[in-house]
């Protein structure tokens, strides 16, 4: 079997520059900018916060589970969550579901993550090593729900507050 | 269009009307974006000299790279040119920070401000929804306030606000344009001129994307460059310590000037360096612009003292300088709290630290007294009063405020008494950056010839001091020999300064920071060319580049000498022209008007401008290009025929 790998969001080495979202963009929309990406990085101007936010590829994803028309299912090369564009008929409960915010509904379809089919390209262009591609044995779950502890908190500082 | 958005947006402030002009691709073959494409339409839209800058004649430009938007590491920058109110000359002022892609993403490369508004006003661009909208009730706040109010009352933080503070509603003759927060148009009074025309902020909100010509292609080297650019030592540095992470290295060569420029060596400097707000864990976060690999912007927090507690952006190697060794503070904390005033009331801290350094001499040397300035003194290493001071500049509150609220150029004609002699500012009128150009004669010369005034932003000659082997080789392919790698000869300095205009013309206009291009070297002008092409779509190389590089600075120039500058503004601060360098290797060294002289001739010479006025000839605008520039200045000389 294929060691699993997934991305690691660190949100104390993300500098907010959005790199990684006009990258997603560009390569799989052909056209760089924020509003395609797979990834978002909400901020905060005035202390300088932002958080990366993108799909976890959930061991129990609610996006799968909710789908009413089973377009979401696991790569199992890579491990992520794909969706099926002739099964997908864009009725959001995927959208509803995601507790991250992770994924869209653009043109009848869902949009989300794919991990690039093993080979991220926001990895690649984040040189301060805010999102890394790593293994499970890199620190393994761990790593990945302290961070993502840290990460929704400061999502909720964001979202919730001034 | 590929590449750029493909619209100017114009903004009559009187008419309160709203029109957008189609970009011309030609215009975007010569001019590339941002820098040069502003100067252009500066130049097309104040037809005549001698305007007031901060009257309804200014026109207010931001402009945003060709590639910012885009995956182009460190590419985001926008430039905001005007009619600068501390010259009366060509002013551009260039931002990071994330307003410019913002912008791109509503569909504009431009934003141009007609006239002034009877009341405050601000605009609020989403995409193609373009509104003037009352701002009386945010006339009054900080940038801060501004900012959080503006995206509160709209609905959504990820609006990008770019506003005055205090500073430009009250016309302080260098007030800053800020965007998140942080990120300041400082150089020059961009922010009084925005002031003048009652515009509080512009916030933009955009949702599409920047199509390319070939964004494969694109991707693949735009991700090349990009890790090139990563390797760079200096802009590891910058990650690690930011722009202030370079202080103790400028200490040690005796070039880091203080006390009014009057010395270049600190003994201990450690509280002004990026190491310090580091170890001494200030630092908060490392921040980005759009698209930057670098990250050299910090977020700190004050500590110990009065001023525990105060957060802020920065501060930067200027402002560690300018509010710091210039005025003999050497106390982080009260510095984080200086940095902050300036960022809130919107003032250019490089000016803001040179006026209080000078009034700090004036009233040592008994020029200004406690009791012709309301009962204020300020004395070199008085935090409490120097914080007290820039407020009474952002509101020219009293006599102290409103002196130093002219800039030291006025500030000094103003008091008279000799006082012009510690006034760091030149012939042109700018306070002056903290660099000792006594000892870095490429520096001194491309601080002279800078259309805005002496500072290292319109031409940064970094690979003088021989720092990497980028910057070593580039010595080389310019005078033959890396012998010349050394900041204190005159030999070769404007055939250095020369590749470096063109160069940092060329990287503001596609949006690039200074830090990929001209202080590293990791982003070359072949790279850029390549990048615009596969943008674009229109054929683009390095000699094509630097040659729109060049009708960039020429028109720049142009400006100028349409406002009859001569060569006489071509100079440098008093002090640095007749005052020796006081210690290190450096020690004796001087900007003299003999040495500056010989420099200038060749550069003028290298240019192909007349050496007696420094005009340009008009056959040397004719073979640029710029016919239709030629055909305006009608005093313009001939060249003479061999």
């Amino acid at each position: 079997m294929e060691e699993k790998r997934f991305l690691f969001l660190d949100l104390d080495a993300c500098t907010g520059c959005r790199s990684c979202m006009a990258a997603c963009s560009l390569l799989k929309e052909q056209a760089s900018g924020l509003g395609k990406s797979r990834l978002w990085v909400p901020k905060m101007d005035g202390i300088c916060l932002a958080v990366p936010v993108v799909c976890e590829q959930c061991a129990n994803a609610p996006c799968e589970n909710v789908c009413p028309t089973r377009a979401i299912t696991r790569d199992t090369k890579t491990g992520a969550l794909l969706v099926d564009a002739q099964k997908c008929i864009g009725c959001k409960e995927c959208v509803w579901a995601c507790p991250f915010g992770a994924i869209t509904v653009r043109k009848g379809l869902a949009i989300k993550c794919d991990l690039c089919d093993g080979d991220p390209e926001c990895a690649k262009v984040c040189i301060p090593k805010a999102i890394q591609f790593v293994s499970l044995d890199d620190g393994g779950f761990k790593k990945k729900w302290s961070s993502l502890e840290k990460r929704v908190k400061a999502l909720a500082t964001i979202v919730g507050g001034r | 269009m590929l590449g750029w958005a493909g619209k100017i947006l114009h903004v009559d402030l009187a008419k309160k009307t709203i029109w957008t002009e189609e970009l011309d691709k030609r215009l975007g073959e010569r001019f590339l974006g941002a820098r040069g494409i502003n100067a252009k339409l500066l130049w097309d839209l104040i037809k005549e000299p001698g305007i007031d800058p901060l009257g309804p004649k200014n026109i207010l430009i931001f402009g945003c790279g060709t590639l910012t938007g885009t995956t182009a590491p460190s590419s985001g920058r926008t430039t905001i040119t005007c009619k600068g109110p501390a010259t009366n000359l060509y002013l551009k002022s260039n931002m990071g920070g994330h307003w410019g892609a913002e912008l791109k993403f509503a569909g504009y490369d431009h934003v141009v401000l007609h006239d002034v508004a009877e009341n405050p006003v601000y605009i609020w661009i989403q995409d193609e929804n373009v509104e003037i909208e009352n701002a009386s009730d945010l006339w009054g706040l900080d940038v801060r306030e501004t900012t959080e109010v503006l995206q509160k009352d709209l609905g959504d933080k990820e609006i990008k606000i770019a506003c005055i503070g205090q500073g430009g509603e009250n016309l302080v003759r260098f007030a800053a344009v800020m965007n998140s927060v942080y990120h300041a148009a400082g150089r020059g009074g961009a922010g009084a001129v925005m002031g003048s025309k009652k515009v509080k902020a512009i916030a933009v909100r955009g949702t599409k994307d920047v199509e390319l010509w070939d964004p494969d292609g694109f991707r693949k080297l735009a991700l090349k460059v990009r890790k090139n650019l990563a390797k760079d030592s200096g802009a590891q540095s910058l990650y690690d310590y930011g722009t202030s992470g370079s202080l103790e290295f400028v200490n040690n060569l005796h070039a880091l000037p203080n006390r009014n420029f009057k010395y270049g060596h600190l003994k201990d400097p450690t509280p002004l360096t990026g190491q310090n707000l580091v170890n001494e864990e200030y630092l908060l976060r490392r921040v980005g612009c759009f698209s930057c690999t670098i990250s050299c912007h910090r977020f700190v927090q004050a500590k110990r003292g009065p001023y525990a507690g105060t957060f802020t952006g920065g501060p930067e190697y200027e402002n560690f300088a300018a509010l710091g060794a210039q005025s003999w503070l050497l106390d982080t904390d009260a510095i984080i709290k200086a940095n902050e005033l300036c960022n809130i009331y919107g003032l250019d801290a490089i000016s803001t630290g040179t006026v209080l350094a000078w009034a700090m001499e004036s009233f040592e040397r008994g020029v200004l007294t406690k009791k012709s300035m309301d009962g204020i003194e300020l004395k070199f290493g008085d935090a409490d009063t120097m914080i007290k001071a820039i407020e009474l500049i952002a509101f020219r509150k009293g006599k102290l405020g409103n002196l130093l609220a002219e800039g030291v150029k006025r500030a000094a004609e103003k008091v008279g008494k000799d006082s012009y002699k510690w006034a760091i500012c030149n012939s042109k009128g700018l306070e002056q950056s903290n660099v000792e150009t006594r000892s870095a004669k490429a520096y001194a010369l491309a601080f002279a010839v800078n259309p805005r005034g002496p500072d290292h932003l319109h031409t940064e000659t970094f690979a003088e001091f021989g720092a990497s082997p980028e910057a070593i080789d580039l010595i080389k392919k310019l005078t033959g020999s890396k012998k010349w790698a050394s900041p204190y000869f005159t030999e070769y300095r404007p055939e250095i300064v020369r590749w470096h205009e063109d160069c940092y013309a060329v990287t503001d206009s596609l949006g690039f920071c200074a830090f990929t291009s001209t202080a590293a070297y990791a982003v070359n002008p072949e790279n850029m060319a390549e990048l615009f092409h596969l943008a674009t779509g229109i054929p683009m190389n390095e000699e094509k580049i630097m040659l729109a590089g060049r009708r960039i600075i020429t028109i720049e120039k142009c400006f100028n000498v349409r406002e009859g500058a001569d060569r006489r503004f071509d100079d440098l601060p008093w002090r640095l022209m007749s005052e020796p360098a006081a210690s290190g290797p450096a020690k004796g060294m001087m900007n003299s008007k003999k040495e500056l002289n010989s420099m200038l001739n060749k550069y003028y010479q290298l240019h192909e401008w007349d050496a007696k006025t420094s005009w340009p000839y008009k056959e040397t605008l004719e073979k640029l290009d710029l016919k239709d520039v030629a055909e305006q200045i009608l005093k313009l000389p001939n060249k003479k025929k061999k």
